[in-house]
């Protein structure tokens, strides 16, 4: 079967299409989340070999929230390079309703990390890098939306948070390499390595199905907003005055 | 095309000069910054030794930042910069003009009186050529880098703050290294080639990529 | 109140740490979609304004034009 992507490139398509999805991602995050918490509190171990006690469960928000603050931020970018290409005035909508829901779940993952840092390192916040990388990328994402309402007009705005994206893009790796090794023959950090491969296989399960709850849910949040920027970007059309929402 | 370079480097720095107010303006805001942090932390000799290169290195941040609004301001008021987009020779290099030209005009009298900010917080002289050697390659990238943010925020109301908000975070590796090659140059007996190495590779980098960036941002803001 | 009650008997000292963490993500991720609704009942009913005034701007104009050629022919 041969799909015209192209056809959804034009607003008024694309705004029925939302519409008749948002509910199934709705559906599906709000099944998943609920698994995941499930299997995350009934069916794992209450500590594990290194020492972690119960709050190690805040992992299943955590993960979640910080996977998909970094992913948004990709494909944020995507959306804005897409827009810089073939010029489309979708793609923008896209990539500036992205960066909200990006921002938002950057603010969660901080929060739960401060949290988590509270009972396993005794303090709310350490300037350890992975933590400083999230409060500039949350800056990063706040530049982008900052940028964004305050040029007036929307074809500028556009572009030019596009390119601040790109921009964005290419300094978070320095910007973390900077924090990660602030002196450049050596490099420590507090934050644990990333131990995904020694993993308890239930809990493992509990941050898959969290992960791809939240995923859902940022799919559902960003239509619903791209749904909002359509109709306010062209409320004077013929095609949004014939809508049977506003009949 | 090198003419094309020259010619906006040596209009800016004209221009500039006619009203050297402004470059004042920026060292003396860089020098008031450095004379209040020892006043509100403490003025015991080690605390300044301890301070003094992230002091030196926010003190530029935010002096250079200061001075982005005007890269590009009054030629897009007059319309200079139009004319500049529809001229024939690459934009980029005739950016890079203008970043060359902001940088001797606020960047390098950074420099130069910098070691005045090694006296103030106690500095051994060693550290001060050090400190002069890294601010020499850091602020260049700061102003290649603010560019882009001043090009992004032509125009708009507010854009100052806006450019400083833009802009600051993508100062910090910049930051880091500079303050840590001076901070390291206070110990006996470690290198500090890593450190130029590495402020080195973001010059080149910076020198590659910004005016590129910059003179499509400015494009976008022309349209 | 029962919530942590529920969870403090499951988890011990570390209740609170956790509802405060899911807490802190629940209501961020439920306020996100209500404050999108608001908004798009406000940006509807933006529209619906805007049409409604837009409809009578032509009824109006229709009726000055009846009048004017009701002028005319008299």
């Amino acid at each position: 079967m041969k799909i015209n992507w192209f056809k959804y490139a034009a607003t008024i398509n694309f705004y029925a299409l939302a519409g008749r999805v948002i509910p199934f991602f709705w559906v599906a995050a709000v099944i998943l989340i609920t698994i995941g918490l499930y299997w995350g509190f009934f069916k794992t171990p209450d500590s594990l070999d290194n020492g972690m006690k119960e709050y190690y469960r805040i992992i299943f928000v955590h993960l979640g929230s910080v996977w998909m603050a970094m992913w948004l931020y990709i494909m944020m970018v995507f959306w804005a390079l897409v827009g810089l290409v073939f010029n489309t005035k979708l793609s923008y909508m896209m990539a500036s309703a992205t960066s909200i829901t990006g921002a938002l779940l950057t603010v969660v993952a901080l929060a739960t990390g401060a949290i988590w840092g509270k009972t396993s390192w005794g303090t709310w916040w350490d300037w350890d890098p992975k933590l400083t990388t999230f409060l500039i990328l949350l800056f990063i994402y706040i530049g982008y939306i900052a940028l964004q309402s305050a040029i007036d007009d929307t074809r500028r705005s556009d572009k030019a948070s596009a390119v601040l994206a790109l921009v964005g893009l290419a300094l978070v790796p320095v910007i973390y390499s900077a924090v990660n090794c602030p002196d450049p023959t050596q490099c420590s950090s507090l934050h644990q390595e990333s131990s995904m491969k020694n993993i308890e296989p239930n809990i493992m399960k509990g941050i898959i199905f969290t992960t791809l709850g939240f995923w859902m849910y940022s799919f559902a949040t960003i239509l619903m907003r791209v749904r909002n920027i359509i109709l306010q970007r062209e409320r004077n059309t013929n095609w949004v005055s014939k809508l049977k929402e506003v009949n | 095309m090198l003419s094309a370079f020259w010619l906006v480097l040596k209009r800016d720095l004209l221009l500039a000069l006619r009203r050297r107010s402004e470059i004042f303006t920026v060292l003396f805001f860089f020098l008031v910054v450095i004379s209040l942090f020892p006043l509100g932390v403490g003025t015991e000799d080690k605390t300044l030794k301890q301070i003094a290169p992230g002091v030196v290195w926010i003190a530029a941040l935010l002096a250079s930042t200061l001075a982005l609004e005007r890269l590009f301001s009054s030629d897009y008021v007059d319309g200079t910069l139009e004319q500049l987009a529809l001229a024939p020779q690459s934009m980029s290099v005739m950016v890079l003009a203008k970043m060359v030209a902001h940088w001797l005009l606020t960047g390098l009298p950074l420099v130069l009186i910098s070691p005045l900010v090694g006296l103030f917080y106690h500095l051994p002289s060693h550290s001060i050529g050090v400190m002069m050697m890294v601010l020499l390659i850091g602020t260049p990238i700061l102003s290649m880098i603010g560019a882009i943010g001043a090009a992004l925020t032509l125009g708009l109301r507010g854009g100052g703050v806006l450019v400083s908000l833009l802009v600051l975070p993508f100062y910090l590796p910049v930051m880091v290294y500079g303050s840590g090659a001076i901070a390291t140059s206070m110990q006996q007996g470690l290198s500090l080639q890593p450190y130029f190495m590495v402020l080195g590779a973001f010059a080149l980098l910076a020198i590659v990529f910004s005016p590129l960036a910059t003179a499509a941002a400015l494009r976008i803001s022309l349209e | 109140m029962l919530a942590s009650l529920i969870f403090s008997s499951l988890l011990g000292n570390y209740a609170n740490f956790i509802l405060g963490a899911m807490s802190v993500a629940l209501i961020l991720m439920l306020f996100e979609p209500v404050q999108l609704l608001l908004k798009r009942r406000s940006v509807l009913q933006d529209i619906k304004r805007l049409k409604r005034l837009e409809q009578r701007r032509k009824s109006e104009q229709q009726a000055k034009w009846k009048t004017q050629s009701k002028v005319n022919e008299s």
